[in-house]
């Protein structure tokens, strides 16, 4: 992928800075494909150290289908004035949470905050074999050669 | 909080309201997801990309998902909205020329001059409202 041309101006981000962006935002996006269908899914989450994204969910949704296929988790932030951004991936397995291992019961002491209503019971997590970010970087009119205000 | 189902035409206008989303598409069994920005055309979603892409090369009717998004994080309300559907590169000299009329510019640089239409065969939203006063003491009630 790192020689795809919609690669072409954007700027590669390092792991230590996309954990960075992880761990300060709480809505990301679940993709996964099931039934031959592709799904993207909204969910608050919570971002442990290495990455490892867990969500909740309710019983009987399509997200439980999540558990044991290949999934990434998107999380980004868009700023429109500037058209610039970042996008952080969490490339993975979906698992469920069940608590009888030590990893995941520690995983099970992150605070998942759902907005929402309803029991939201069944937590999963995808932990990273890979995680990825881009960024559009920002372009000021000053990089033109042109400055506001100063005619040449 | 209450959680509502958007119609078909709520969805829309949400649509409108926002310049960016995600496209998520299957590349060898991998889910793969890119940001994009978007403009809307009638009911369907246009994108812009390069050649050679991963989704370049699906954009012949692959099935994918888009998802775009806005949220309020002090009250934790928020909308999403997606919109599944197949994917096709316009090729038709006129159709191209219509949709350049959008004013739908890459927000990263470089060329990308291919145009791909989203043709829904499904919209579906969602939109978490914190829960009005009255409405509360109702339930209390």
């Amino acid at each position: 992928m790192s020689e795809e041309k919609h690669e072409i101006g954007l700027e590669v981000l390092g792991t230590e800075e996309c954990l960075q962006l992880l761990s300060g935002a709480v809505i990301g996006r679940v993709a996964f494909q099931a039934d031959g269908v592709p799904h993207l899914l909204p969910v608050n989450y919570a971002a442990d150290a290495d990455g490892t994204v867990v969500f909740r969910t309710a019983e009987h949704t399509v997200l439980e289908s999540v558990g044991g296929r290949p999934a990434v988790f998107e999380a980004d932030g868009f700023d429109a004035v500037n058209h610039t951004g970042w996008s952080v991936c969490v490339r993975g397995t979906g698992r469920e949470l069940t608590g009888h291992d030590t990893t995941a019961r520690r995983l099970l002491e992150l605070t998942v905050i759902s907005w929402a209503p309803g029991q939201r019971d069944r937590w999963f997590a995808i932990t990273p074999d890979e995680v990825t970010g881009r960024r559009i970087p920002l372009v000021r009119a000053a990089d033109f050669g042109w400055i506001p205000g100063v005619v040449s | 909080m209450v959680i509502d189902a958007l119609s078909t035409d709520a969805c829309w206008r949400h649509l409108a309201q926002v310049p960016t989303g995600r496209l998520c598409f299957v590349e060898d069994g991998e889910p793969m997801v890119l940001p994009f920005n978007h403009a809307l055309d009638g009911h369907s979603i246009v994108l812009r990309t390069a050649a050679g892409t991963a989704l370049h090369r699906l954009a012949s009717g692959a099935t994918v998902a888009y998802e775009a998004d806005a949220t309020v994080p002090v009250t934790c309300e928020g909308w999403s909205v997606v919109v599944r559907g197949h994917l096709a590169e316009i090729t038709d000299d006129g159709e191209r020329a219509d949709v350049a009329r959008l004013g739908l510019h890459p927000w990263a640089s470089g060329r990308r001059d291919h145009y791909l239409r989203l043709r829904p065969w499904a919209v579906t939203g969602r939109a978490i409202r914190a829960t009005a006063v009255d409405e509360e003491s109702e339930v209390v009630r």
